[in-house]
């Protein structure tokens, strides 16, 4: 393993890696210290203090019902966050667990497995993603659940092709040779080759599931108010958007910084893990 | 005196799928109706050249893939349709080492995890293990210090004398080398072969030697088995099938590998035309009449079989008795 701990230090000296690391790093402390960072909650209404233009009692403004849009925004970091990691996590280990299958077995699996690929594929992902909200209702597990659903697929096509290669290397006929079970060659010989390529997968995904429950939030479809989802702000200020500009303008650079973030702390770890694997 | 190993009417077609419903379009006939036999402690080399399925004998052998027909015996046991329990038996007795002994590690592993694996995995008391594993290093003259290293830190030299060490760990009995040393320089192809010569005896090992280079073959080989697009075309002692080869194959191989000293040069070649067919779209007949310069009407629709043309040496060759003698090869 310490050819990854090489790649990473290599990333180390890369620039775009490093800010991303920072965005990253700043995002988690959000997240993490939410409530000790904010200085209100996030749902305390004060309706006479409503529409508020940014000031130095409410940093970010107040929106229609006189919340602290500072705090709305931050306390939203950690349902992005939770919502992305757990979303890529499902969908990481299906997408893995079906691309090693596939590609290791081959003959029928390969050909179920590639068949339902090319179906995801077939269809726009975000309208796949409504659809399986729609019929599920409105709730973040929801999102969860149609987020990974939609999303597992890139990493099933990546990592069955890496295990094509990767099984009829020699060191893997070796392993067989020796008397190492399937499943040990998976494990042991064929997925430690295959985890940079999954980390980086996995970093580019997780903006791509933030902007998709922002956007199922924003139709209504994934966290509901008074949850301070940047999805959910975003549209409850639409009315306002004239009066208060702010009230959506914020949200929205939020989103813009996540994707940033992780697009470049991505290809910086894909430069430095695989610089020939070109996702 | 029984074989160690039998071989017979092997074959295996790869099934070539093509078009959306990923039918099977055509078959790879990559090896097609082979038999042979090595007798224990004996080294038979395997010569061809490239795409003549020498890698596909050798992992059928170890059934590293499934034979299509045939049978492969180990000390008369059945390979090719063992139960698992009785597979990962017979495996213990069977070793291989790659052409490329840089791919033949796990490339995240450091060599320690690849040498304790098939111990480990074959259920060796772990008490043992490193003694074990540092012995077979000292045989292949290695030290110690290069298993704490990752395989990519190592020459290839000393990455194939890894490989040969690991296949050795469990004690088989048959080692198959696929080109063992082609990827080395020359001056380190020397050495190992000189290694696997000395593990041979050690071991009282059978090898199944691969290679394209015939002045190897013959340093290493007590007996040779040419083949050609997938069939067995002469097979002997390899003084006699290299010195005096009976099929124009062999003839024309010999004429073309590099001589090993001057006087060879001014000697009768017999020259083979063009590139190999394919093996989808395979001659009749002889498969090889296409590029044969003896060829007559009865290559173009009988497919000749072996015939044993002195003891121990066969050829599959219509016309074998009627061949211009080849002058012989000297040393
Ligand atoms: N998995 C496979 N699927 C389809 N065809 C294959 C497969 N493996 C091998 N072949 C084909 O079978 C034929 C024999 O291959 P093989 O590797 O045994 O040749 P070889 O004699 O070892 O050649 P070389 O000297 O290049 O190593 C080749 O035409 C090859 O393309
Ligand atoms: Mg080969």
């Amino acid at each position: 393993m310490t050819s990854i701990w090489k790649a990473l230090r290599e990333a180390g000296r890369n620039k775009s890696f490093l800010v991303g690391l920072a965005i990253m790093a700043s995002l988690i402390a959000a997240a993490l210290l939410a409530d000790w960072i904010s200085p209100y909650t996030y749902d305390e209404m004060v309706i006479v203090e409503a529409l508020r233009p940014p000031s130095g009692q409410h940093w970010l403004g107040t929106d229609h019902l006189g919340r602290d849009s500072f705090s709305r925004l931050i306390h939203g970091s950690r349902i992005a966050l939770k919502v992305g990691a757990i979303a890529v996590t499902i969908q990481t280990v299906v997408g893995v667990l079906l691309g090693l299958l596939a590609g290791y077995y081959g003959g029928w699996q390969d050909r179920v497995i590639i068949f339902l690929t090319d179906v995801i594929w077939a269809l726009p992902p975000i309208v796949l993603a409504i659809a399986i909200c729609t019929l599920l209702g409105p709730s973040l597990t929801n999102v969860i659940i149609a987020i990974a659903a939609v999303s597992w697929a890139q990493f099933t096509r990546i990592v069955r092709s890496k295990t094509q290669a990767l099984k009829n290397m020699p060191y893997v006929e070796a392993a067989r040779a020796m008397g190492e079970s399937d499943l040990s060659i998976i494990l042991r010989y064929i997925l430690p080759n295959v985890i940079p390529v999954i980390i980086v997968l996995a970093t580019l995904a997780l903006p791509v599931a933030v902007v998709n429950t922002t956007a199922l939030g924003f139709l209504g479809l994934g966290a509901q108010p008074p949850l301070p989802d940047w999805g959910v702000i975003l549209s409850e200020s639409m009315t306002y958007i004239r009066r208060a500009p702010w009230i959506s303008i914020f949200p929205g650079l939020a989103i813009i910084y996540v994707v940033l973030g992780f697009n470049l702390l991505g290809e910086g770890l894909r430069d430095a893990l695989d610089p020939r694997l070109k996702v | 005196m029984n074989p160690l190993v039998e071989v017979s009417h092997l074959e295996k077609h790869f099934e070539i799928r093509s078009g959306l419903w990923r039918t099977v379009s055509s078959h790879v006939r990559a090896v097609d109706d082979v038999s042979f036999a090595i007798a224990a402690g004996e080294t038979l080399g395997l010569v061809g050249e490239s795409g003549s399925g020498k890698s596909t004998v050798a992992r059928l052998l170890l059934r590293l893939i499934t034979a299509t027909g045939g049978s492969v015996r180990l000390e008369g046991r059945e390979v090719t349709t063992a139960r698992p329990a009785e597979m990962k038996a017979l495996r213990r007795k069977m070793g291989i080492v790659f052409q490329d002994p840089a791919a033949s590690m796990n490339p995240r592993a450091k060599i320690k995890w690849s040498l304790r694996r098939p111990l480990v995995t074959n259920g060796f008391e772990h008490a043992r293990i490193d003694d074990q594993i540092l012995a077979m290093l000292a045989k292949v003259n290695l030290g110690p210090e290069l298993l704490n290293r990752y395989p990519h830190q190592l020459s290839g030299g000393q990455q194939q004398r890894i490989s040969v060490a690991r296949a050795l760990l469990l004690r088989p009995r048959l080692l198959v080398l696929d080109e063992p040393t082609s990827a080395l320089d020359i001056s380190v192809q020397a050495q190992v072969l000189n290694i696997l010569l000395d593990l041979q005896e050690a071991f009282g090992l059978t090898y199944l030697f691969i290679s394209h280079d015939l002045n190897v073959v013959r340093y290493v080989s007590d007996r040779v088995a040419i083949m050609y697009l997938g069939k067995l075309m002469e097979i002997g002692p390899v003084e006699a099938v290299l010195q005096a080869p009976r099929h124009p194959y062999t003839q024309g191989l010999a004429a073309s590998s590099p001589p090993m000293s001057p006087h060879q040069r001014g000697r009768q070649r017999v020259l083979l035309a063009e590139q190999p067919p394919s093996l989808i779209d395979l001659p009749t007949g002889c498969r090889l009449h296409p590029r044969c310069p003896f060829r007559q009407t009865i290559c173009e629709e009988t497919r000749p079989e072996l015939r044993e043309l002195a003891p121990g040496h066969w050829a599959a060759c219509h016309l074998a008795e009627n061949l211009p003698a080849p002058q012989p090869r000297d040393t």
